[in-house]
């Protein structure tokens, strides 16, 4: 299934600030979608608000199939956290324990991993381009290592879309492109839906179909014209953090 | 061994061993939730419990069991309230458990039994606290084993937990009920100050070595049973309090495993 989502007159606000008020947007099913925007943007909150961590106090989000058809995103979506390096770099799982784990919601209480569980497992470690043994402990895996498990433990869900919060933000540029490369691949070949928030506009410019930015309360489309715009900016201003349109690069 | 020729010893014993298999196990999933603070509150709380109890004229480990049970999904409901500063929570919980426990055992008849629940005891456990601490444990371990995967699924992330499918809800509300059960049962022949001890250190001991989830999980309960079984029988030879001679045991453990996997980093 191609699964889509699409945000109705959102509105949410923290006790002393307004994060989105009165916005719309919608990413089309099979679409890979890049969400920028400037620190304190609410780029997390907006991904709290996908993955329903988060309820908008007006509006709503609903997951739509391709007959606009609404759908519980739970056993649909996967989600790969912010920073999982630093989040979970100390917890003592092996890769193949994380990944195998994304089946506890189908199996029932006492049900086993079967051979075929740990087989599909073991496929998608070495799809992500993960070339340690998969019973190694995730304490002795890179940032950049620890990144690709969760994203393996996010396709063996077979998911119809992911959502990911910053997953290279801690990782070094050439990474970054390689693991958007590996998103792309997996946006075409298993026609998921991808929705990635990042502080890359070149990364943004090269893999998304659709690049929205938060600034003011608002979820903004920009124009392929504007993502060239703020990649000038960047290259003129190298050290500058923010741009005039409140992207960071 | 003439430990064994006595009845007291020889339940002090087998509650010690049912101990150590639930606390560790509790332990590990509070460990890597990063709430290994609760442990300690419900301890406090477990005191009043057992206070009130006695006062009562109840089964002072039933009496722990119903209040850490209240504290557990008060405190649940205090950290809505406190979205930002959630841990401050675990201090009101564990103010509110102590102030209680202090003022309730100045009612208590026999300040004895009541000091048996501070730092453990191995003197006689009676029938009735003894069959509950036996049913409890069985129950505590049962439910820990259904629910193994989806405690390591909650404990990873619970968002992504959330949309594989688990009922992130119920796994939380069956691990705080569990979390409960676990300290007042323990409270008695462990002490009610020293139950967090004992859920995190063969836990951070079993970390040290361990090569997968799964081998963490058993090593933790093996350092548990080998602390409370050692402690119990050092109490017993040396007429030593049982809670005090567990920790320093678990205490020691732990430095010397850092001491001999020191390349691994002290977190690993």
């Amino acid at each position: 299934m191609n699964l889509g989502v699409r945000g109705e007159h959102l509105r949410f606000c923290y006790q002393n600030r307004c994060i989105i008020e009165e916005t719309d947007f919608s990413v089309k099913p099979g679409e890979f979608c890049v969400i920028v925007g400037a620190n304190g943007s609410g780029k997390s909150t907006l991904m709290n608000l996908l993955c329903g961590v988060s309820i908008p106090q007006e509006g709503e989000i609903r997951w739509i199939d391709e007959k606009d058809q609404r759908i519980d995103p739970k056993g649909h979506v996967a989600y790969v956290r912010q920073n999982a390096a630093a989040q979970h770099g100390g917890f003592p799982a092996t890769a193949q324990e994380v990944v195998l784990s994304a089946l506890n919601g189908r199996k029932k209480w006492l049900d086993r991993y079967t051979i075929e569980d740990r087989k599909k497992a073991v496929d998608a470690l070495n799809l992500v381009g993960l070339p340690e043994s998969p019973d190694t402990l995730l304490s002795d895996l890179s940032g950049g290592q620890i990144q690709r498990v969760f994203l393996a433990q996010a396709l063996m869900c077979d998911p119809d879309a992911i959502l990911l919060d910053e997953p290279t933000s801690s990782l070094d540029p050439s990474f970054s492109h390689t693991f958007f490369a590996l998103l792309k691949k997996i946006n075409i070949e298993r026609n998921a839906t991808i929705i990635v928030i990042t502080h890359d506009m070149g990364l943004a410019k090269e893999f998304a179909d659709t690049v929205y930015c938060l600034e003011e309360t608002s979820i903004v489309e920009l124009e392929k014209s504007q993502i060239e715009e703020e990649l000038r900016h960047k290259h003129s201003h190298p050290h500058k953090e923010e741009s005039h349109g409140s992207v960071q690069l | 061994m003439d430990l064994f020729n006595y009845e007291f010893m020889r339940r002090a014993l087998i509650v010690g061993v049912l101990v150590a298999l639930i606390v560790p196990a509790i332990g590990q999933v509070l460990v890597l939730k990063r709430m290994s603070m609760v442990s300690d509150a419900l301890s406090h709380v477990s005191l009043a419990g057992v206070a009130f109890g006695l006062v009562v004229g109840m089964n002072p480990v039933l009496s722990a069991i119903l209040a850490c049970i209240l504290a557990v999904f008060g405190l649940d409901e205090l950290r809505k309230v406190l979205p930002e500063y959630g841990e401050t929570a675990i201090a009101v919980v564990l103010s509110l458990g102590i102030g209680l426990a202090a003022i309730l055992s100045d009612f208590t008849k026999s300040g004895t039994n009541f000091n048996a629940f501070l730092f453990g005891s191995i003197v006689a456990i009676p029938d009735d606290e003894y069959l509950l601490i036996l049913l409890g444990s069985i129950v505590v371990f049962t439910v820990f084993l259904i629910f193994y995967r989806s405690l390591f699924s909650v404990s990873l992330d619970e968002t992504f937990a959330r949309l594989s499918g688990v009922n992130v809800r119920l796994v939380n509300m069956v691990f705080m009920t569990l979390t409960a059960l676990s300290v007042s049962i323990a409270a008695k022949t462990v002490g009610a100050l020293i139950v967090s001890s004992l859920a995190i250190l063969p836990v951070l001991s079993g970390m040290r070595i361990a090569k997968s989830y799964r081998q963490t999980t058993v090593y933790s309960i093996l350092f548990g049973l080998f602390f409370t079984v050692t402690g119990l029988i050092l109490s017993f030879y040396f007429g030593i309090k049982p809670g005090g001679a567990i920790v320093l045991l678990g205490v020691f453990t732990y430095l010397g495993l850092i001491a001999l996997t020191s390349g691994k980093g002290l977190a690993k």
